[in-house]
């Protein structure tokens, strides 16, 4: 065997270590997919504007819009979920080639290097077999890519398991390369990077473990983090540094994630690559087997519902079809606009993982059950979450900065009927119905939006008054205060007579004690930032 | 086939960082994994101009695009702003204007975080040498030597217009006469 053969072709993972890759990249894909990147819908095709991060592609493909780009990413998060419990993995990672990968590429306003980063990882993971994830219904191996060591668990061979690690390698490398600059290595870069007063501390008490100069930390770090970034590289590329790589490597986005870096998931996904990929094979095994018995209590279930049951052709194929039908129903109730899209995607994808070609499915109440699951799954971390509310509250912001009042008067109204408690869009649709001359609608948003920030005061209060000395619960306090003088101004200059006393009054008291609370809060934390620019903007808000 | 699809994969990944640091536009970092770049956090600032029938009309870009676009126009994005320059163009040719177009372009040059006549080249405690490099961490030792070492000959404003800004744009470039693809 040549070098080149050992090196792709030779290379192994053990099945548990595959088996756990599966479960939580593809899970946190799922969940990213649908609480993170749903918000960054609207942006699609916005002014019908669209710009493809490859030339050529721009005059190949149509803008996209935001209900294609939403649905995309829901069907996507629902192929991923599914991947992760194991049914029709590869087909999975195919359909999210299309609906994570190709969005990517589709538009430059997505420009989050780690979602290049799993767009790239999706392509790779698309040439896996359905063999080496161990899914449900999963072929036997071929024979000569098994690897049995006496008493561990047999390891599959297969180079794009070798290429998964290959691209972090590149990762790594060419991160560190980017660090070989004198701003960086002089630490002005990572200076200006870390901006909150807990951190700057928590750099000034390291500088005097180190018996240093609190801004010598800075060049030292980043002189730490290049080497680091090659060792890294190194790491990935040659086996036997995985066991030290397991102990240094994922620390850096622990790093990140303290310095509090706006990156998205992309330290969570770098931690779960890192850890599983590069931990020991006992630990591996550990975390394995814990997944497993994690479902010990369902075991009976578990059974019944994993046993192999084949069937003819024709029930099978009927079977599917009904699986089909029930996720599309279910994923239609999505509230948000493409569901007719996202249920015609599912209904597709649901019924394709049940087809007993090309090979036959032996437990189609297995992947009924799990995608069912998943396709619910998708409807409560919609209803659970903020998305929904913040889909269309920044949909309607772009409106309002581009002049399109009425469509943001739609948009703000479909946020404010998904809102949690608190403030809401009110405001901001009170003040564009103003601009569009519906007076007495505005004053009713305007009306609605004190009402909401009043209902929010006394849990705010009793917050403060149960935690004392914390200058964030006197900070948010403030904050609220603040938002409530900005809705009383409101209602005041709309209304007259008693109603626009009351609301002169409101202002006035929710001014002082916005004021107060600024204040107090800044005697328990004289440099926060948060604090001084709460005060800041309250004193420039006019009267 | 297996061997040639690797082969290729990673020589995408070795050519697309690489040609980064061989071509000639420091600000689009896509694609090169530069993670926390200086260049990320250098700023620009941006004005669009409509100066057909040689008037000078300064245009509100928000009203058009969303902010994600201006975003990256301010990010220097060449492609994004000739893009949107072809359709602004166009559109304008269509309603049988002949348009022209100028973007006021000016960023901070990716070194300029380590320069510190670019933090500050005024002079206010008179010492000869700009204020910026008073407690600068890329100069530890004798501020008139840290001055010298990154300007030279030049006084601190014409340093400061020489390495600490870029303008990717030429000023006086019409984008609709072949400054826009």
């Amino acid at each position: 065997m040549s070098a080149w053969d050992r090196y792709w072709h030779g290379f192994a993972l053990e099945r548990p270590r595959i088996v756990v890759l599966r479960v939580l990249f593809f899970a946190l894909l799922g969940l990213d997919l649908w609480l993170i990147n749903i918000e960054h819908a609207p942006r699609y095709g916005a002014g019908d504007f669209n710009v493809t991060q490859i030339d050529f592609l721009d005059r190949l493909v149509p803008t996209p819009t935001t209900a294609v780009t939403g649905a995309l990413w829901l069907i996507g998060g629902f192929l991923a979920l599914r991947a992760a419990f194991g049914v029709a993995v590869r087909q999975s990672a195919i359909g999210l080639v299309v609906c994570y990968a190709a969005v990517y590429f589709w538009s430059q306003a997505d420009s989050y290097q780690h979602h290049y980063l799993i767009s790239l990882l999706l392509i790779i993971m698309a040439f896996v077999p359905e063999w080496v994830w161990r899914g449900v219904d999963a072929p036997p191996p071929p024979a000569d890519a098994v690897e049995q060591p006496d008493g561990r668990p047999p390891g599959y061979r297969h180079w794009a398991l070798r290429l998964i690690y290959v691209q972090i390698a590149l990762l790594y490398f060419w991160t560190a390369v980017a660090k070989v600059d004198d701003v960086w290595l002089a630490g002005i870069t990572m200076d200006q990077l870390t901006t909150s007063s807990e951190v700057r501390a928590l750099m000034a008490s390291l500088a005097e473990r180190l018996g240093t100069e609190p801004q010598a930390v800075y060049p030292l770090a980043a002189k730490a983090v290049m080497l680091g970034e090659f060792f890294a590289a190194a790491v990935f590329l040659w086996r036997p540094l995985w066991g030290i790589g397991l102990l240094i490597v994922p620390f850096f986005h622990v790093g990140v994630e303290i310095l509090e870096f706006d990156i998205e998931w992309f330290s969570y996904y770098m931690i779960v690559l890192d850890v599983v990929l590069l931990a020991p094979p006992r630990l591996v095994a550990l975390l394995h087997r814990g997944g497993t018995r994690a479902m010990a209590p369902l075991r009976g279930a578990w059974a019944a519902l994993t046993a192999p049951r084949p069937r003819s052709s024709d029930l099978t194929m009927a079977y599917a079809g009904v699986v089909a039908v029930v996720a599309a129903l279910i994923a239609a109730q999505v509230p948000i606009e493409g569901a007719t899209l996202t249920a015609t995607g599912v209904g597709v994808m649901a019924l394709l993982a049940g087809w007993p070609w090309p090979r036959p499915v032996e437990r189609p109440q297995l992947r009924a059950g799990i995608q069912t699951l998943c396709a619910a799954a998708m409807i409560a971390t919609l209803a659970w979450s903020t998305v929904p509310y913040d889909y269309y509250r920044l949909w309607g912001g772009d409106l309002t900065r581009r002049g399109h009042h009425e469509a943001s008067v739609e948009m703000y109204e479909k946020a404010n009927a998904v809102a949690p408690p608190g403030p809401a869009r009110e405001l901001k649709l009170g003040q564009v119905l103003q601009k569009l001359g519906r007076r007495e609608e505005a004053i009713e948003a305007f009306r609605r939006a004190v009402a909401r920030v009043e209902a929010e005061l006394p849990a705010a209060q009793r917050a403060v008054h149960q935690n004392a000395g914390d200058a964030s619960v006197r900070f948010a306090l403030a904050d609220l205060h603040f938002e409530l003088l900005r809705r009383c101004q409101a209602l005041a200059r709309v209304t007259t007579g008693d109603e626009r006393a009351k609301a002169d009054d409101c202002a006035r008291a929710a001014r002082l004690a916005s004021e107060e609370n600024w204040t107090r809060g800044l005697e328990l934390a004289p440099r926060d930032r948060e604090g001084l620019r709460g005060l800041n903007a309250l004193r420039r808000l006019k009267n | 086939m297996r061997n040639a699809l690797i082969a290729g994969f990673v020589a995408l990944q070795i050519a697309l960082p690489l040609s980064y640091y061989l071509g000639d536009d420091p600000y689009d970092e896509r694609f090169a994994w530069r993670m926390f770049s200086p260049v990320r956090l250098a700023r620009c600032t941006l004005q669009a101009f409509d100066e057909t029938d040689g008037v000078r009309r300064p245009m509100r870009l928000g009203e058009d695009l969303h902010v994600v676009w201006i975003n990256l126009m301010k990010r220097a994005r060449r492609q994004v702003i000739d893009h949107w320059a072809f359709d602004w163009c166009a559109e304008q040719r269509a309603a049988g204007r002949e348009p022209v177009l100028r973007v006021h372009l000016t960023c901070a040059s990716p070194q300029a975080a380590g320069l510190g006549v670019c933090r500050d080249p005024g002079d206010r405690n008179g010492d000869g040498v700009p204020d910026g490099y008073v407690d600068h961490p890329a100069c530890q030792g004798d501020r008139a030597a840290c001055f010298a070492r990154d300007c030279g000959e030049l006084d601190a404003a014409a340093c400061h217009e020489a390495r600490c800004l870029r303008r990717p744009i030429a000023p006086d470039a019409d984008l609709c006469a072949g400054g826009a693809r």
